[in-house]
């Protein structure tokens, strides 16, 4: 190899660390997430807060989530986002269904899709009863 | 045709590139005019093979030193305010997940810091040098006039800089600023027209931030474009030098303002690893921390303002500061000889020390 060569190839690989450097660091710093995830979100709710008739719509780390109860005490914790573009499903009571408002895709009460656009089931959570208290866990 | 060439050819077709370039250049990247109708290709050949004087390079450089680290402090400054949020409650927070939490966030922080020290430090610098060397004289008046203005702006950039991450130290300190900003006439005014009052509270966080990112940067742009055009008026300071010694942009000028650029980065780094700043819990206004003082460049004026009686100190200041900038304007008819403005550079230099230490052993 010449030595201008030579010379080219290092004072160009010295730029691209250089640049390379400078953007890793750019990058590592805007990518910090704002909140610490939680590494198992678990949510407690009172028991008597919710019942056959009325679900409630919590928070289980960052996901939005439909605890239901069905006949004879048995809970479902159900993702409330519609796999098919992020909008947050209405629960209805008489048919027992997932309904999306966007796109009127249904899921059922196990989040299967059954009707419309999405196409993948809703993220089911655990679920158990401890005291008073009803323990949703990812 | 190279892609890039093709890339050029497709965007000048559609946009002066030219007249962008000669925008760029208007900050000191090239000294001279630029011709508009030149393709972009012929106005860079042009550049590049411009002869320029012979000062156009070390140590002459502090002018482009201080434009450099005003750019690293807008970009280190735009990083930090993705995360900083400046309120009451959570100004302290954000700045510790800043320098704790997020990667490389410490050393943004502390580029940030020091960049702010040596920025004022290097403007000093800068007049002393103007002084020295009578760049005052005419037709220099104007050039003198902004130097100034650039080195007031960035103090004020400074102090209001000082409050933002909430900490003991930064908050017993803007306390202290405040209190020697308090005694000085006109000055005060101003600051309470600004901010509303002096004391510390949400709303002087806001005012302080909104200063801080919005005004007195924008008014440091406009600052510096105007300092590079007198420059380009009026040329700089006409020095002792051999007169055979010639320099071209390309490529003495543009290497020493690479090796100028690596430098600063080299210095703020190692400084930012070697000595970074710690915060020192959050701001309680109700518990002074002990040895906290005005930030360093204020010392000078503590001796002043509390050892001339009768609030006349603070006259003094604001005479002084008046007859800075309208220095130009009489300094010829007093300093004819240049043997006494050197004596005389050196006399003040050291009286600002004196008075800088003495207010840092009272402060």
């Amino acid at each position: 190899m010449e030595r201008r060569n030579f010379l080219r190839n290092i004072f160009g690989g010295t730029i691209i660390l250089w640049v390379g450097g400078i953007f890793y660091f750019l990058l590592s710093y805007l990518s910090y997430a704002r909140k610490g995830k939680e590494v198992f979100p678990r949510v407690k709710i009172p028991s008597r807060e919710i019942s056959p008739s009325k679900p409630a719509l919590i928070k289980v780390g960052e996901e939005h989530v439909w605890l239901i109860e069905n006949e004879g005490e048995i809970f479902s914790a159900i993702s409330a986002v519609c796999t098919h573009k992020r909008c947050i499903l209405e629960w209805d009571r008489e048919s027992k269904r997932f309904i999306c408002p966007c796109h009127k895709g249904i899921f059922d009460k196990e989040g299967n899709p059954i009707f419309g656009p999405p196409s993948k089931p809703l993220k089911r959570f655990n679920v158990f009863k401890k005291g008073d208290e009803i323990i949703v866990s990812d | 045709m190279s892609p890039i060439k093709k890339i050029i050819k497709w965007l000048e077709e559609r946009i002066n590139l030219t007249e962008i370039f000669s925008f760029f250049s208007a900050f000191g990247l090239y000294y001279g005019e630029i011709d508009t109708k030149d393709s972009i290709e012929e106005a860079l050949k042009k550049a590049s093979i411009k002869e320029l004087p012979p000062y156009g390079k070390w140590p002459h450089v502090l002018g482009i030193l201080t434009f450099l680290l005003f750019v690293f402090q807008i970009i280190t400054g735009m990083l930090l305010a993705f995360y900083y949020q400046p309120t009451l409650l959570s100004a302290y927070e954000s700045t510790r997940e800043i320098i704790r939490d997020i990667s490389f966030g410490w050393l943004i922080f502390n580029i940030h810091r020091w960049g702010a020290d040596l920025l004022i430090i290097i403007l000093i610098f800068r007049i002393a040098r103007f002084f020295y060397h009578q760049v005052w004289e005419k037709p220099r008046e104007l050039f003198w006039i902004i130097g100034i203005a650039i080195l007031i702006v960035s103090m004020g950039s400074f102090l209001t800089g000082k409050l933002l991450p909430f900490d003991q130290n930064s908050y017993w300190s803007t306390v202290r600023n405040l209190e020697i900003i308090e005694k000085i006439p006109l000055i005060a005014s101003i600051f309470n027209f600004l901010v509303g009052g002096f004391l510390i509270e949400e709303g002087t966080i806001i005012r302080f931030y909104f200063l801080h990112i919005v005004v007195f940067p924008l008014l440091l742009w406009i600052l510096f474009y105007l300092h590079f055009s007198t420059v380009r008026r009026v040329g700089l300071s006409a020095l002792e030098l051999k007169k055979e010694e010639k320099i071209t942009f390309y490529p003495s000028h543009l290497f020493s303002l690479l090796t100028a650029t690596f430098i600063i980065i080299f210095i703020l780094v190692t400084l930012s690893v070697f000595f970074s700043f710690r915060l020192m819990g959050k701001a309680d206004p109700l518990k002074t921390p002990s040895g906290t003082g005005p930030s360093w460049f204020m010392l000078f004026l503590i001796p002043v303002i509390e050892y001339i009686p009768w609030g006349l100190g603070g006259f003094l200041v604001l005479l002084l500061l008046i007859l800075l900038f309208l220095f130009p304007f009489f300094g010829e008819r007093i300093f004819r000889s240049k043997t006494l403005t050197k004596v005389l550079t050196f006399f003040f230099v050291f009286l600002y020390l004196i008075l800088s230490f003495w207010g840092f052993r009272i402060k």
